[in-house]
């Protein structure tokens, strides 16, 4: 039985009909087309799934549809301003801190919302922080750099 | 930095980067198909069992389900990446716990997932076996494919299937002979011999494993895959099925991780559903459970080795036995019993040299490919080894290396004339990096810190082909074509600079299609560290190619001999004449065409070539394209109370020929490094009776980005040493940056705490227990307690 | 997952109304962090979800006299960064630190993990210390339940069918006491090997109450009473902390599981129970010399 969910996703307003046991990334990618968030393990472990609700980064794959109701929820494809990149994909970009990118939309989520609360991070508060988003590829060195080099420059969210 | 190329050689930023930070990247699962179905497997809930008889009547009464399928409905036919031993779906026997015993496709998942749990089998237990060096004996107590030498096998030129009649688990048996091997023992002054092991990992690459097919209405079979082998698999494909080349297309979009991981049935098995549903696409996604227990894992290993040595640190002899656990099914099993000798033969001089490979089944799970190829495995006894034999001789262990090393013009063991050795240079660069000469500053507590060193070698296989197709556009621009895989290593990119290069073209200039059969040309695989040289080879022919073509046009249009004019940066000069005598866009029509030939296509086949070896001795002159090299240094703490390791700093140097980008090149050496902590200290498929205990992400346990040393303890360099035959002399390093992890994570531990561990992974439990044992020795010697 | 009815109570009291309709065929969530994974592999099939996680009666960390109150819906974030939780309980604060991950904190919450069990969960061994209790609802009323029994088996709660874990209830610490907890995981922030919380409450250099909890090596949390009256009555100088320690690990019921052999979680309580131990009482004396 379909029900009707009304939220905001990217700063747009989306009503959408889905049973209750689809989950928020389901509804993301299959309702709203929005492939950028990704399903990597459907459990709650990897944080390829990221996406931020009310500011906070969520496993999307673990948030059951109804709970979205009147959320506002923020996925990669939000990130860019009047055609601009965000800082922080401009940040990994230029530290290529981006190899098969699977992990790099819930990445740079996690990343904002920690620049958003602590704009100063240390390097050990960046790594306590992105310690739900896993990377096979990477190593984390390059994302580390890219998030504290969008760290020391002025943060405006 | 003077460099005499303009982006060879250059960090340039990737060209797929864009699409993967604002989540453009096409990834397999993004693609939606009009009225695509879901499949969902049944799995064997036993290790060895005959079927007797399945019932999916029920199954098939769920709404929603559009086709059930089970191994009658499969072709005889079986599906193997070099021996054909496994049937798509289960035959008459089940062989592992979690082979596909049936296939549902339906509207939903939750059909399809209701379909599954609906189908009723009858299964007969059978007697299953799960150690490898039981099931090689001559008289195993279960034969796991009782089949085995009526298995077609592809005889490719550089692997020859051994099945050995008298050892019936046996998939095949590769032997290096070289000098004399009793006599080597004999001069030896020091003989070392122990037993090393590793365990069943995971690529845990974050992409699930992902398969879209589609049988349309005209009979052609289009399949969308994370694979690494696309035109191998399309092969292996048209022959289980019988199908008309011209009617197979397969094509990789962005792929989320490889790792080596990507060969599999899974292809050919929802091609299979596909043909029962003639013009709806269907989409299976293996759950993270299912790729732990059958997207095939990295092959065990038990590696004896003896070495026998002179006190002065020289090498006489080394005989080794390598036995692969293949699990019930052989996928890449059979090269790698081959091909993991490599790594045993890559780095060191040793006159008198004994190999034996073996590929065993048994009812475990199913091992193939993975980073490394079976080098990571060899290596990990090897250098362990190397480690021991140094401190028993009084040696530094880097000196001991070094005093038995190849260097260039060098026979190896195989009779290979070493080239492009920068292995010493590596190991002298890591040792500086981690300043081996000085030892770790200890502090009081629990914590004792050590320094560890090891090198390591890869191969990468020759005997191989790639294909490139580089079209010129009517701006001048070129398109490049070829069907390597991007899972990440960056291949678009480093193929975009050699273009550019080639050509004198800006990046702008370059554009990257890839990954379609239809459209791309062939490649043997994305595997063995081999793009680079190979696809890098082809499209710099390729370019050649073109501007030959290019000349020939402009030669016809000005009335100039060809080999008077010569083609660069969209320009075509005339000798004798420093300025263009040309535009290359002048030489289209209006429309974008050329008047003859139509189009402007360099054309490229780059092949490696192998020269057969010896079956008995393993001898030939030409075994392997290269070795590339690579030196891991590590210093780490190890708590004595609880047994945790603390990586504290990690560095390495890497010879990959010539850095095609220095900065991706970084990206593969960090992310070796994080592979190499995880598989060296935590991470295990742990199989009992055949049984995955811990399928899943919680308890099989990757780095996350607490586990790492801070970015200020990361360093990494690059020694190359450039090869003759790569582009620019490049060579490959994405498996190599794996390989001197676990022995230089183990060396260290050795420095801190005295224990060595030999079988994989050095658990926290395995430390503490082996410090127990040191004690209970020490009191035994009347050492007095700690 | 499998299709189930789902119910969106405007109230707590319609909450206690729709469990009591529908009781075992119902299961409630708050963020599900815990049960989601549970139907997504068909663990569990309910036939009716009740859900929580929007009723503001639950989701609230408030003051009252003697006691701090935290709704059973509060996430793990909101805990750890309330200023209540933060002044009264920074042993909390240090659990909630490394439970999870931040992605799990934000949407989880305390009231849901307790509910769930789990014998290694981080929040309910330093609870235990502080002495916490539940209020627990439903139709027939209420009832307040030492957190210490609230745990009766694995992921076994003294839960009846029809009732909601409501509240968590902390006494005020006293001024002379210190808390402490840490887990000893395989990576950061993993389900423990094994935890440990203790309590000392200090008179002067004299120990007049402790409670040491540990986490992971048994069916519930466990008491580690023995250990405990170790310490009672003695003066700070006179204790064996190894000793206490030793005690303490051997009052462990742990098992064989894939976190570690149950020798082994032995002595990582035994290491951990020596640390937290130490840790309380520093972080008490810090108090007394304060006050």
């Amino acid at each position: 039985m379909k029900q009707r969910l009304d939220f905001v996703v990217n700063g747009e307003r989306v009503a959408v009909y889905v049973e209750p046991w689809r989950t928020l990334l389901e509804i993301l990618r299959d309702e709203l087309k929005l492939k950028g968030v990704k399903e990597g393990c459907s459990s709650g472990m990897c944080g390829a799934c990221t996406v931020l609700i009310d500011g906070k980064p969520v496993k999307s794959c673990l948030v059951l549809a109804p709970q979205v109701e009147g959320k506002s929820i923020l996925t990669i494809e939000g990130l860019i301003r009047d055609g601009q990149l965000h800082p922080l994909q401009q940040a990994f970009i230029e530290h290529f801190a981006v190899q098969c990118g699977y992990c790099t939309p819930g990445m740079i989520l996690s990343a904002k919302a920690l620049l958003d609360e602590n704009p100063r991070p240390t390097e050990e508060e960046v790594r306590e922080a992105l310690r739900g988003n896993l990377c096979r590829c990477t190593g984390y060195v390059k994302i580390v750099e890219a998030i504290l080099a969008c760290s020391k420059k002025d943060w405006e969210g | 930095m003077m460099s005499e190329f303009s982006y060879v050689g250059a960090n340039i930023t990737r060209v797929d980067v864009l699409e993967k930070v604002t989540g453009q990247a096409v990834y397999t699962g993004d693609i939606e198909l009009a009225g695509m179905l879901h499949v969902k497997l049944l799995r064997s809930p036993y290790p060895h069992a005959k079927i007797h008889r399945i019932d999916s009547s029920k199954a098939l009464k769920v709404p929603g389900v559009k086709a059930v399928l089970t191994g009658q409905d499969a072709p005889s036919r079986r599906w193997g990446t070099f021996l054909a031993d496994r049937p798509l779906l289960a035959q008459e026997v089940v062989r592992f716990i979690g082979e596909p015993v049936a296939a549902v496709s339906a509207t939903t998942i939750e059909a399809a997932e209701e379909a599954v749990d609906a189908i009723n089998v009858e299964y007969e237990e059978l007697p299953a076996i799960f150690d490898p060096e039981l099931a090689m004996s001559k008289e195993p107590p279960v034969i796991v494919h009782p089949d085995l030498p009526k298995y077609h096998t592809k005889l490719t030129g550089f692997l020859r299937p051994r099945l050995e009649p008298d050892m019936p688990n046996v998939i095949n048996h590769y032997k290096i002979r070289c000098g004399d091997i009793d006599q080597g023992f004999k001069e030896a002054e020091l003989v070392v011999e122990n037993r090393y092991t590793t365990s069943r990992i995971q690529h845990c690459y974050i992409e699930p494993p992902t398969v879209i097919a589609l049988f349309d209405v005209n009979g052609t079979l289009t399949i969308w895959s994370k694979s690494q082998t696309a035109w191998r698999q399309r092969a292996a494909i048209i022959d289980i099925f019988g199908l008309s080349p011209s009617k197979v297309r397969f094509i990789t979009p962005y792929v989320g991780g490889g790792f080596g991981g990507l060969t599999w049935v899974y292809e050919a098995l929802t091609s299979l559903v596909a043909m029962q549903t003639p013009g709806r696409p269907v989409k299976l996604v293996l759950s993270r459970e299912e790729a732990f227990i059958d997207a095939p894992a990295r092959i065990p290993f038990v590696v004896y080795v003896r070495d026998g040595v002179k006190r002065d640190g020289t090498i006489v002899a080394r005989e080794i036995k390598m036995i692969l656990d293949a699990g019930a099914y052989s996928a890449y099993t059979g090269l790698i019993v081959k091909n993991a000798s490599f790594g045993t033969v890559g780095t060191y001089r040793i006159p008198n040299f004994k190999l034996d490979s073996y590929g065993v089944y048994t009812n475990n799970p199913p091992n193939s490919s993975f980073r490394g190829l079976g080098s990571c495995q060899a290596e990990w006894a090897i250098e362990s080894q190397m480690d021991e034999i140094a401190e028993r001789l009084g040696m530094d262990p880097v000196e001991f290396r070094k005093k038995n090393m190849l260097h260039e013009g060098d026979r190896n063991v195989q009779g290979e004339i070493a080239h492009s050795v920068g292995a010493e240079e590596c190991l002298d660069k890591a040792a500086s990096l981690i300043r081996w000469d000085e030892k770790p500053e200890q502090e009081p507590g629990p914590w004792k810190k050590g320094k560890g060193i090891a090198v390591g070698n890869k191969y990468t296989i020759a005997g191989t082909d790639s294909c490139a197709l580089v079209k010129v556009r009517e701006d001048g621009a070129v398109n490049v074509f070829h069907t390597g895989s991007e899972i990440g290593q960056g291949c678009d990119t480093v193929f975009a600079q050699i273009a550019a290069e080639e050509m004198g073209l800006p990046m702008d200039m370059v554009k990257i299609t890839r990954g379609d059969t239809d459209i791309t040309p062939y490649d043997w695989g994305t595997a063995s560290s081999r793009l680079t040289f190979y696809i890098g080879n082809a499209v710099r022919m390729a370019c050649q190619d073109a501007k030959r073509q290019i000349a020939e046009l402009a030669s016809e249009k000005l009335g100039v001999p060809a080999d008077e004019l010569r083609v660069h940066a969209n320009k075509i000069y005339q000798r004798g004449k420093p300025d263009a005598v040309l535009n290359v866009p002048e030489l289209f029509r209006s429309g974008g065409y050329v008047g003859k030939g139509a189009e402007i296509v360099g054309r490229a086949t780059f092949s490696c070539p192998v020269t057969p070896e010896d079956i008995e001795t393993g001898q030939g002159e030409r075994l392997v394209a290269y070795f590339s090299y690579g030196a891991h240094a590590v210093e780490l703490a190890v708590n004595v109370e609880t047994g945790e390791v603390k990586v504290l700093k990690f560095v390495g140097a890497f010879d990959m020929g010539r850095p095609i980008n220095p900065k991706m090149c970084e990206q593969q050496m960090e992310g070796g490094m994080s592979m190499g902590i995880g598989s060296t200290l935590y991470e295990e498929t742990v199989v009992e009776n055949g049984i995955v205990i811990n399928p899943n992400f919680v308890s099989y346990k990757i780095p996350t980005i607490t586990e790492h040393p801070l970015i200020e303890n990361v360093k990494f360099d690059s020694a190359p040493a450039p090869h003759r035959e790569g582009p620019f002399g490049a060579k490959g390093l994405g498996e190599g940056v794996l390989i001197p992890s676990a022995p230089a994570i183990a060396s260290a531990i050795y420095n801190a705490v005295g224990i060595r561990i030999r079988d994989l992974p050095i658990t926290r439990e395995k430390i503490i227990k082996a410090l127990e044992e040191a004690i209970k020795s020490v009191d035994l010697l009347g050492g007095g307690s700690v | 997952m499998r299709p189930f009815k789902y119910l969106r109570p405007s109230s707590l009291a319609e909450a206690c109304q729709m469990l009591s309709e529908y009781g075992e065929s119902a299961k409630l969530i708050a963020g599900g962090q815990s049960l989601l994974p549970l139907l997504k592999q068909r663990i569990l099939a309910p036939e009716y979800i009740i859900d929580l996680k929007h009723l503001a009666e639950l989701n609230y960390i408030v003051e009252r006299g003697d006691e701090i109150a935290i709704g059973a819906i509060v996430t793990h974030r909101d805990v750890e960064t309330s200023p209540l939780i933060r002044q009264w309980f920074p042993v909390l604060v240090e659990m909630e630190r490394w439970l999870g991950h931040p992605q799990i904190k934000n949407w989880g919450t305390l009231g849901g993990n307790l509910a769930h069990a789990d014998p290694g969960g981080d929040p309910a061994p330093p609870l235990i210390a502080l002495d916490a209790k539940v209020k627990v609802i439903s139709r027939r009323g209420e009832r307040i339940i030492p957190l210490e029994q609230f745990f009766q088996d694995y992921f076994t709660t003294a839960l009846g069918p029809d009732e909601i874990l409501a509240e968590i209830q902390l006494p005020k610490p006293q001024r002379l006491s210190g808390a402490a907890y840490r887990k000893e995981a395989i990576r950061a922030s993993d389900m423990p090997i094994a935890s440990v919380a203790a309590m000392v409450k200090l008179d002067g250099e004299k120990i007049v109450q402790t409670r040491i909890v540990l986490g992971g090596v048994g069916p519930t949390p466990l008491r580690a009473r023995q250990a405990e009256e170790l310490l009672q009555g003695k003066e700070i100088e006179a204790i064996n902390l190894s000793e206490v320690a030793i005690l303490a690990s051997e009052e462990a019921a742990p098992t064989d599981d894939l976190e570690g052999s149950a020798q082994y979680k032995r002595r990582i309580v035994r290491v951990l129970a020596r640390e937290i131990i130490s840790r309380a009482l520093e972080r008490a004396q810090i108090r007394f010399k304060e006050a």
